[in-house]
């Protein structure tokens, strides 16, 4: 029965090979929505039989654990619906196959990451979740394109290099030579590395879910290139940190100290997101930093499961995790949908909808938000910390505010062509409302009724109406002035302006460095140097 | 400390007449090239570079089947009378890589410089089959002589070899790049002519066993050890040495430049570590194997930087060898006594000779690349290449799998070097070494990426592109294969490279 997981595997990259064949590269194309099926239906099966695992040459290994299916479903889902609107757009486009190739590529890495169960596979899986989607970013794009995707290959390639770093140190700190995720980590509380391990396990997993302050990256990335692409790259390829952060962290272990600090780091990120996202005017960007306060919150729930050894914490992020694949991928696809839509019925039914569930980020009781907030209660504990959370809510709830005022006010163009992103975007909500309801029981041990008892109610329902208050405040008195554009406003951020200075300073330090190298292939230099050497090495040697 | 067994006290063993064979059969071919002549001589040069391949699978087998080296004594004297060939673990591994290679390389010329028709021959080809048969006897005599003279006349015959394929295409670049890959290649010889010379004076023999138990850290052996060590740093193009290397295997064909950057320069490296680690074992001090590590270290980042500011891709893909030669070099200080001493230790030596040997058939597919790109579009502009993997998707293909060896992203032979020479960095603390291996691979990754992303681009109007041969872009793909199949090897010491190094 290793078939379907040897399918999810197998199937993006057979059909992006195919994509090399002239005659089947516009059938291919066409049947984007399919690859990512084998993956669905993995994660479903993968309820009823836990022990699949695949092995390969090179001892690598796949297998799917619960918290890992609960987003495999949801990325999968979010990959087919997304897909099927990505064939539909691409249709005799020009240069739809090579659009098609880095979308496989993206798509395998995203969906495979989740079940990858041993170093090297994580690694290049993880890989290919991040550095194709620079293709995805610049395909047909200008300067502004270029630009986010030069960030978004810089941050990927410098994630995969602390990446290598924690993976290599996890190995040589356990003993044995496993190579296998779980064994590793189970030797990681004691391992003398420790320190050093979950450190880069933090910053490389930091980057890729954009942890304040390694964030910059995310709302450039995410406000540039075609829209479909930017809801599997938000809802789908973000989560290899967060699946990253499950696998990695020893939550069986207890780690205070580090538990604390992810819980700090995630809950500033929580709330950073929140203020930078209320000053943007392109709502693609007000998502962006949605995502950084969302994933920055899961990131906290994962610090406080890790500092008092819940292992449960995965889990229960995982279904968290589920809601935010859909809805944060969908709600890109609504703003496609939106520009599109020409009647003004067909953008009142996009706006509710869309409104839902943007509101469910901040748990607007009864939508699948609300089951998600619902679930990891016990994570944020009683007390200040669930105090914290809540007030993230309320940030959550102003910043969607700001989100729905900003898409209600674009103008729908009257020459883009149908390309399936309404249809994509009300599966998307359907399954986003209902997905949660479903599973709640089964995630949480308790059942779905709990959600509608009043103390739930209360618990959920305060921070949001306390939010929609202060919003409403804001409008009546007017503060809300500026109209939708597609600026990414990031001033103020410190290492988005480093990365500017980088970006201009690189090609003249490069070439300073090339003037030395250039010097250094002179003959004089290159001969006197080696005499140098020589003698240097003599004299070494005999010390 | 004792590296090596004396071969003295070893008799010859069965199949060594193999390694005499895998040296002078290719020197027969040669001869055969000639007197053949054009039409029938390029087939006989590609049945004897197969059976190289055999040669070199058998005593692959019998080494590993045996657990010692192949030995073969010429002429029935025994050193420090007469001359000993013996193939140890990484002797072999050499062999395989380098027939496979040859093989290869041929196959990609083969449409070029194979067989011509009677009545117009060319000198090219001629010239082309001989240096790559006379590169394969050379390098089978590099990795199996026991002796540093039979060595320095191998080192000396690779050299000569590769000239003519330098400045194969005639023009007056690279006639110059020959030249001055000559007269740097020249000036290394002497110095580790120099360097023998003062051993041979000091021990009166050049046996590296017998060697291995002499030696002594006084005076004259040091300044030997760095003479001849210097002169092998310029041939094998280590930073800040490297000055010929752009321009000889940029300028050199397609098939040459993939043998030039995959194993003429892994000849002179290959006599590095059999200096060090087996004949001066015993003056191995650690300040100055870190001397060379640094010197691999600046080659790791400034080669990796200077490829990335190339405007042509072969200038591009022959700094990034400036670069991978570098990781090489960090064997020395992260395998601190004998190879075998310890799992670290092994890993690390594994490690290198798995860069080695992965970077050997990334790089060759890699060139391959190149040259097709060149031959379809009549230029390689790095900034002109949008289109390409259009219209050439195999070969956009190659140069991605190839790529992402030499980035280390699994599975790849790249990453499992990169992966144990990390482990053995970190195991022992040497947090520097760590670093810069990461930072090389992050180089790389730009570089790669700087050339995929534009092979990847929207074509330009009416993309002219030259047909290439589905035979070449076979063989190119192939050889990136082996890259990758290289990485499901498993990641921890590989037993068959410690044979014949004690226990």
């Amino acid at each position: 029965m290793n078939v379907l997981l040897a399918l999810t595997l197998g199937l993006p990259l057979v059909m992006a090979l195919l994509l090399l064949v002239k005659p089947l590269q516009e059938r291919i194309v066409g049947l984007l929505a399919l690859a990512p099926l084998p993956g669905l239906l993995l994660a479903l099966a993968s309820g009823r039989y836990p022990d699949w695992a695949l092995r390969l040459p090179g001892g690598w290994r796949f297998e799917l654990d619960r918290p890992a299916a609960l987003l495999l479903v949801a990325a999968a889902l979010i990959w087919c619906a997304a897909g099927a609107s990505a064939s539909k757009w691409l249709k005799g486009r020009f240069g739809a196959q090579r659009f098609a190739m880095w979308w496989l590529l993206t798509l395998w890495g995203s969906l495979g990451v989740f079940a990858a169960a041993d170093l090297a596979g994580f690694y290049v899986l993880y890989a290919a979740a991040s550095l194709p989607a620079y293709g995805l970013i610049v395909w047909d794009g200008g300067a502004a394109e270029k630009r986010a995707g030069r960030l978004t290959l810089a941050a990927a390639l410098l994630g995969e290099a602390l990446l290598l770093g924690a993976f290599v140190l996890l190995a040589a700190g356990a003993p044995g030579q496993s190579l296998l995720i779980a064994d590793c980590v189970a030797a990681l509380a004691n391992s003398p590395f420790r320190d050093a391990v979950i450190a880069l396990l933090i910053a490389g997993f930091g980057l890729k879910i954009g942890l304040v302050p390694l964030h910059g990256w995310m709302p450039l990335s995410y406000a540039s290139g075609p829209l479909v692409a930017t809801a599997v790259l938000s809802g789908a390829t973000s989560k290899a940190g967060i699946v990253g952060l499950m696998h990695f962290l020893p939550f069986e272990a207890a780690l205070h100290g580090w538990g604390m600090f992810l819980l700090a780091a995630g809950l500033f990120s929580a709330f950073y997101g929140v203020a930078a996202g209320l000053f943007q005017a392109n709502p693609r960007a007000v998502l962006a930093y949605s995502s950084v306060s969302q994933l920055g919150q899961m990131a906290a729930l994962l610090g406080a499961g890790l500092a008092v050894g819940n292992a449960e914490a995965a889990l229960l992020v995982g279904f968290y995790g589920l809601y935010h694949v859909l809805t944060k991928g969908g709600l890109f696809l609504a703003i496609g949908a939106l520009a599109e839509a020409q009647s003004a019925r067909a953008r009142r039914l996009l706006l509710v909808t869309a409104g839902l569930a943007a509101l469910g980020f901040a748990g607007l009781p009864l939508v699948g938000g609300a089951l998600a907030k619902l679930a990891v209660k016990p994570l944020a504990g009683d007390g200040l910390t669930a105090l914290v959370f809540a007030a993230a809510a309320l940030g959550s709830t102003l910043l969607m505010l700001s989100f729905i005022r900003l898409i209600s006010a674009l103008a729908p163009s009257h020459d883009t062509p149908g390309t399936g992103a309404r249809r994509a975007w009300l599966f998307i909500f359907a399954l986003a409302m209902l997905l949660p309801w479903l599973l709640f029981d089964v995630v949480t041990g308790l059942p779905a009724a709990y959600a509608v008892s009043p103390g739930a109610l209360f618990d959920l329902g305060w921070p949001v109406a306390a939010g929609l208050l202060i919003g409403g405040g804001i409008a009546a008195a007017g503060l809300t002035a500026s109209r939708p554009a597609t600026e990414v406003r990031t001033r103020g951020d410190v290492l988005m302006k480093l990365w500017d200075v980088l970006d201009h300073a690189a090609p003249s330090s490069v070439q300073r460095l090339a003037r030395f190298e250039a010097a250094s292939r002179q003959w004089t230099t290159s001969s006197s140097l080696l005499v140098l050497v020589m003698l240097v090495l003599t004299i070494l040697a005999g010390s | 400390m004792m590296a090596l067994q004396p071969i003295a006290a070893a008799d010859p063993t069965a199949g060594g007449s193999l390694l005499v064979l895998g040296i002078v059969l290719p020197a027969v071919a040669i001869v055969a090239l000639f007197v053949l002549g054009g039409r029938w001589g390029p087939r006989a040069a590609a049945l004897m570079l197969g059976v190289q391949v055999l040669i070199a699978l058998r005593v692959l087998f019998l080494v590993g089947e045996t657990g010692q080296p192949l030995v073969y004594v010429v002429g029935g004297w025994t050193p420090p009378l007469g001359i000993a060939l013996r193939a140890d673990g990484i002797s072999a591994v050499m062999m395989l890589t380098a027939s496979l290679i040859a093989a290869a390389a041929a196959g990609f010329a083969w449409r070029d410089y194979g067989p011509q028709a009677e009545g117009k021959e060319r000198r090219a080809p001629l010239v082309f089959l001989s240096a790559l048969l006379a590169i394969g006897a050379a390098l089978n005599l590099l990795f199996t002589s026991a002796d540093l003279f039979n060595l320095y006349v191998g080192l000396e015959l690779l050299t000569f070899a590769a000239i003519p394929i330098v400045s194969l295409k005639g023009s007056a670049e690279t006639l110059r790049a020959a030249l001055r890959y000559l007269l740097f290649a020249v000036f290394g010889s002497m110095l580790y002519l120099l360097g023998i010379v003062l051993i041979y004076g000091a021990y009166g023999t050049l046996d590296i066993a017998m060697l291995a138990a002499r030696i002594r850290p006084d005076g004259v052996t040091l300044l030997a050890a760095g003479l001849a060590t210097a002169g092998l740093l310029a041939k094998t193009a280590l930073f800040p040495f490297h000055l010929w290397l752009p321009p000889a295997h940029a300028g050199a064909p397609a098939a040459g430049s993939a043998v030039l950057s995959a194993l003429v320069v892994k000849g002179s490296l290959f006599l590095i570590v059999r200096l060090w680690f087996d004949a001066l074992p015993a003056i191995r001090e650690p300040a100055a194997m870190q001397l060379l590590a640094s010197l691999g270290a600046a080659a790791v980042i400034l080669g990796s930087l200077s490829a990335l500011r190339q405007a042509r891709l072969k200038l591009l893909v022959a700094y990034s060898t400036v670069a991978q030669i570098g990781y090489m070099f960090f064997v020395f200080t992260l395998v601190p006594a004998a190879p075998a001493e310890t799992w670290i230790a092994a890993t690390a030596w594994t490690g290198g000779w798995m860069q080695v040997v992965a970077h050997a058939f990334a790089k060759a597919a890699m060139f391959m690349a190149a040259g097709m790109v060149a031959e379809a579009l009549g230029h390689d502009r790095i900034d002109d290449l949008a289109g390409l993997a259009k219209k050439l998707p195999l070969v956009a293909l190659t140069f991605a799998v190839s790529g992402l060896s030499l980035m280390g992203i699994p599975p790849s032979g790249g990453f499992s070097a990169k992966w144990m020479l990390l482990m053995a960095a970190l195991g022992q603390g040497h947090w520097f070494w760590a670093l810069v291996i990461i930072a090389g691979g992050v180089l790389a990754g730009a570089y790669v990426f700087r050339v995929l992303g534009r092979m990847m681009a929207e074509p330009p109007q009416n993309l002219a592109a030259r047909p290439v041969s589905g035979g070449q872009q076979g063989v190119a793909l192939a050889l990136a294969l082996v890259s990758v199949v290289l990485g499901l090897l498993p990641l921890e010491p590989a037993a068959v490279l410690l044979i014949g190094r004690g226990p």
